[in-house]
């Protein structure tokens, strides 16, 4: 009884919210529907970070190496196909999903090196992935714009409206994927292998095809934000799509937020979006926004491991 | 005089293995840590940072007697040793595995950058503002059988074998090298037959950071670092040991040979851009190719 | 033919030869033990045969098909469950859920032939047989070291083998506990028509419960045989039993 008026009442939440959402263009400054875009876009990266940092229990650092390789890839196909710009909106279409197949693609290649490690070394190979894109998306400046990065002409842009309504949608996704992941018997094994990778291994779950699995499934709603971001800005550099907060920002959110709950890192992305555009905008501290962050990447693992969702939940049982 | 292709060949070869011992030194600090802590130093590329710029600031800009200035930057590392190991390392070490993992990734990296950020601020704040470390160690230039060779890096590749040697006394000829060779071999054994682990990890972080402060000077003497060089530098010291070993100390030298030479022939043959990608390549194909590493056991 | 045939299997690890030239054959319905002092080997040998370690020489044959070298989820495929020596219980998933996974996952239920639904439900059937009706909706992390042991079990059954492999399932329990655990192990031939290959340290209850009997020492099979006969053997009590045996208690007292 209990438990049904919990769902009940989460599930009034996030109608409550969605509505919300949704409605906010109709009522807000162009502003805020941009801080939210923004946000939205973060959050569904941290939430898609989860599917791997939660479910499985491996640490990806590079989960903006799914976001800037397809916005790479997209501008690249609009920018160098050219029979692509003479269809109209279905040619930017057409060249997302070709950007988000061949993220995946990657994402499924990556597995034979990343899934050779566990723990610690897994998260800084991806991290080491990371770096590796950026060099290399750096240095081949025929296909990527090297330093001076990509523009698509300006009617291919995606204006702010639909922008965000799109992104409201990717978010919603990507949170639902997550939730159907949990019931689900894919879910079911990457939670076995995150509690014990022998003992899954001989109850008969193939964990090499697990966690491959795993990885293509979270790089998809984060290609798919890469995409969107690069559409609605236009411009796209290393700087932007595979900087260091691209790779921060999930961890951060996701951990703060809770790891491996449903709404956890939707909490932390609030959260953490919250303090970003306060100290860009509002507060002038005599100190870089990448220490702060560096800080509560600390604090958080010293102090408060489960994060702040799992924290009050636990208490309330 | 020796012909230009024979001088160019021999000053490769050797700024590619100064470069890959110094790598080798830095690299075995990170990995003795590993291995007997078991926690995985993000942050170790960091204090090679912050060795090339405490030592330019002191040097170049306070202008402070050589020995005066070495023996202030050895308490400083020590120092940092200190406090890393008892405020970042020690509170992890009594947690159950996978939170050790998470702790020690978000704690370590989180430092590695704060560092980043907060020395890249600062410096271009008060110091100078393109922050960049370098230090001029003008050697003289050796000539043997017609080829001129940097003393610069001679010295280096001298350094690093004394230290690889020190190394391999520590390890075993000392209690605590034999301390540390017990725990990264068998953890639990080194546990029950009354290793403390505490004092193993304080000790091998002072030794750890000194060593690998040290070798950030070095660095700078014949190349730049960068605030954000950390990072980087950590990925380098991680592919060397997915080459050569967790806690081996030919594997680290070997390892930092083969990355080191790799990076000098690259900047060579194709230009500075690509060195990185080498190494990063290098770290993929041996995990795809041979995940147990090319020279022994990799532990996972 | 045996169910089981291990032939001439050996392991190294650096310097420590774990296993040498090892042969056993396990038939059809029998309860097996193996015994033998700690670092005998016994745990590498289920290591190789259940695909954790591949071995250095040596082949295990499984109802006539070689299986030497297939990975850990193939060999549960194949129809050999087991255990852990230090438990693997799934620690924050229910009981339910622990049990749910082995059907779910196993030989029985692989490529999504049983639904979750189904799992769960069978999953209750199981846990009757562990004595762990109760606790389905426990943590398995709250469980006693006995429940555990149990769990373990029942999840290893619920992936549906033919083959067992217990892991010293009595370590670490008190005499009740054990003995409950032992009538769970005896019935379990008939109850799950499958066949039990297990390691134990407490000799008197190994003797009770099998019905053939293997020693290992220093990575080589010593003796085996009826179990009494193994027992009384005379290189048994000196190599094994004897010296050691007695210096091992002497030194726990």
């Amino acid at each position: 009884m209990r438990r049904w008026a919990a769902g009940g009442l989460q599930g009034l939440a996030v109608a409550a919210g969605a509505g919300l959402l949704l409605a906010l263009p109709q009522v807000a400054t162009r502003d805020i529907v941009t801080a939210v875009f923004f946000a939205l876009i973060f959050i569904t990266l941290a939430v898609s970070y989860d599917i791997l940092g939660g479910f499985l229990g491996y640490l990806n650092l590079g989960q903006g190496a799914f976001f800037g390789l397809a916005g790479y890839v997209l501008f690249i196909l609009i920018v160098k196909v050219a029979f692509l710009q003479h269809l109209g909106p279905a040619g930017p279409a057409l060249a997302v999903l070709a950007a988000v197949a061949f993220t995946a693609l990657f994402a499924r290649l990556a597995a034979y090196p990343l899934f050779q490690l566990r723990g610690a070394y897994f998260a800084m190979a991806t991290f080491g992935l990371m770096l590796l894109l950026g060099h290399l998306i750096t240095n081949l400046g025929g296909l990527t714009g090297g330093a001076y990065g990509l523009y698509i002409p300006t009617e291919l842009y995606l204006p702010l409206r639909p922008a965000y309504t799109l992104a409201l949608l990717l978010t919603g996704l990507s949170v639902a994927l997550n939730a159907l992941l949990a019931r689900s018997r894919l879910g079911m094994g990457l939670q076995a292998i995150r509690q014990s990778e022998l003992a899954a291994a001989a109850i008969g779950i193939d964990l090499f095809r697990y966690k491959s699995r795993a990885l293509v499934l979270s790089s998809l709603p984060s290609a798919l934000a890469g995409c969107l971001f690069a559409l609605y800005s236009g411009y796209i550099d290393v700087q932007n799509m595979l900087g260091a907060e691209k790779t921060l920002f999930p961890v951060i959110m996701a951990m703060l937020g809770g790891s491996g709950t449903v709404f956890g890192p939707v909490l932390g992305g609030v959260i953490v979006r919250a303090i970003d555009v306060s100290l860009k905008n509002y507060l002038v501290l005599p100190v870089p926004a990448l220490g702060i962050y560096g800080l509560i990447l600390m604090c958080i693992g010293l102090f408060m491991p489960q994060g702040i969702l799992p924290f009050f939940l636990r208490r309330r049982l | 005089m020796a012909p230009p292709a024979v001088q160019t060949v021999v000053e490769l070869l050797l700024g590619g293995v100064s470069l890959g011992g110094l790598y080798g030194m830095m690299a075995f600090a990170f990995s003795l840590a590993l291995a007997t802590t078991r926690i995985l130093n993000v942050a170790h590329g960091g204090f090679l940072v912050l060795g090339a710029a405490l030592a330019m600031l002191f040097f170049r800009f306070l202008h402070l007697h050589f020995l005066l200035g070495t023996l202030l930057l050895l308490a400083i590392f020590l120092l940092v040793g200190l406090l890393f190991e008892g405020a970042f390392v020690r509170p992890l070490m009594g947690r159950p595995p996978h939170a050790v993992l998470v702790g020690s990734i978000l704690v370590t990296f989180g430092f590695a950058l704060a560092l980043e950020a907060f020395l890249g601020f600062y410096w271009a704040d008060l110091v100078d503002p393109q922050p960049s470390f370098t230090i001029p160690f003008p050697a003289p230039t050796l000539q043997v059988f017609g080829l001129t060779l940097s003393g610069t890096r001679l010295t280096i590749l001298a350094i690093a074998m004394l230290t690889a040697g020190l190394f391999h006394l520590l390890l075993t000829r000392t209690k605590m090298g034999k301390a540390a060779r017990a725990m990264s071999e068998d953890h639990e054994g080194a546990l029950i037959i009354g290793i403390n682990p505490r004092r193993l990890s304080i000790r091998i972080y002072l030794v750890g950071v000194v060593v690998t402060a040290f070798s950030g000077i070095l660095y700078s003497t014949t190349a730049p670092l960068e605030p954000y060089s950390g990072l980087p530098l950590t990925m380098i010291a991680l592919t060397i040991i997915v080459i050569g070993g967790v806690g081996s100390l030919p594997g680290a030298l070997l390892g930092g040979v083969l990355v080191g030479t790799a990076e000098v022939l690259t900047t060579f043959l194709a230009g500075g851009a690509w060195a990185p990608v080498v190494y990063l390549l290098v770290f993929f194909l041996v995990l795809v190719v041979r995940p147990e590493g090319l020279f022994g056991v990799r532990e996972a | 033919m045996p169910l089981l045939e291990v032939t001439d299997v050996s392991k190294r690890f650096g310097g420590v030869q774990a296993l040498n030239g090892v042969t056993l054959g396990i038939e059809a319905g029998e309860i097996f033990g193996l015994i033998g002092p700690n670092g005998a080997g016994k745990t590498t040998l289920f290591n190789v045969i259940s695909g954790v370690y591949y071995p250095d020489g040596g082949r295990v044959v499984l109802q006539g098909t070689d299986i030497t070298g297939l990975k850990p989820h193939e060999i549960c495929g194949r129809g050999i469950a087991r255990t852990f020596q230090l438990v693997q219980p799934f620690a924050e998933m229910t009981v339910l859920d622990n049990v749910g996974a082995g059907r779910l996952f196993g030989r029985e239920g692989r490529e999504g032939r049983i639904s979750l639904r189904r799992a769960r439900d069978e999953a209750r059937d199981l846990l009757r047989f562990g004595k762990l009706e109760g606790r389905e909706v426990r943590r398995a992390a709250t469980l006693t070291l006995s429940e555990r042991k149990r769990l373990e079990m029942v999840r290893a059954l619920a992936t549906g083998p033919t083959l067992l492999l217990l892991d010293e399932v009595m370590a670490g329990l008190n005499q009740a506990e054990a003995e409950e655990m032992g009538e769970i192990v005896r019935a379990l031939p008939q109850a799950m028509r499958l066949t039990v290959l297990f390691i134990e340290h407490n000799v008197r209850l190994v003797t009770g419960l099998c019905t053939r009997l293997a020693v290992l020492d220093y990575g080589q099979i010593i003796a085996q045989g009826e179990p009494e006969a193994v027992v009384r053997d005379e290189a048994v009590i000196r190599a094994y039993l004897g010296d050691r045996w007695a210096r091992r208690m002497a030194s726990r007292a």
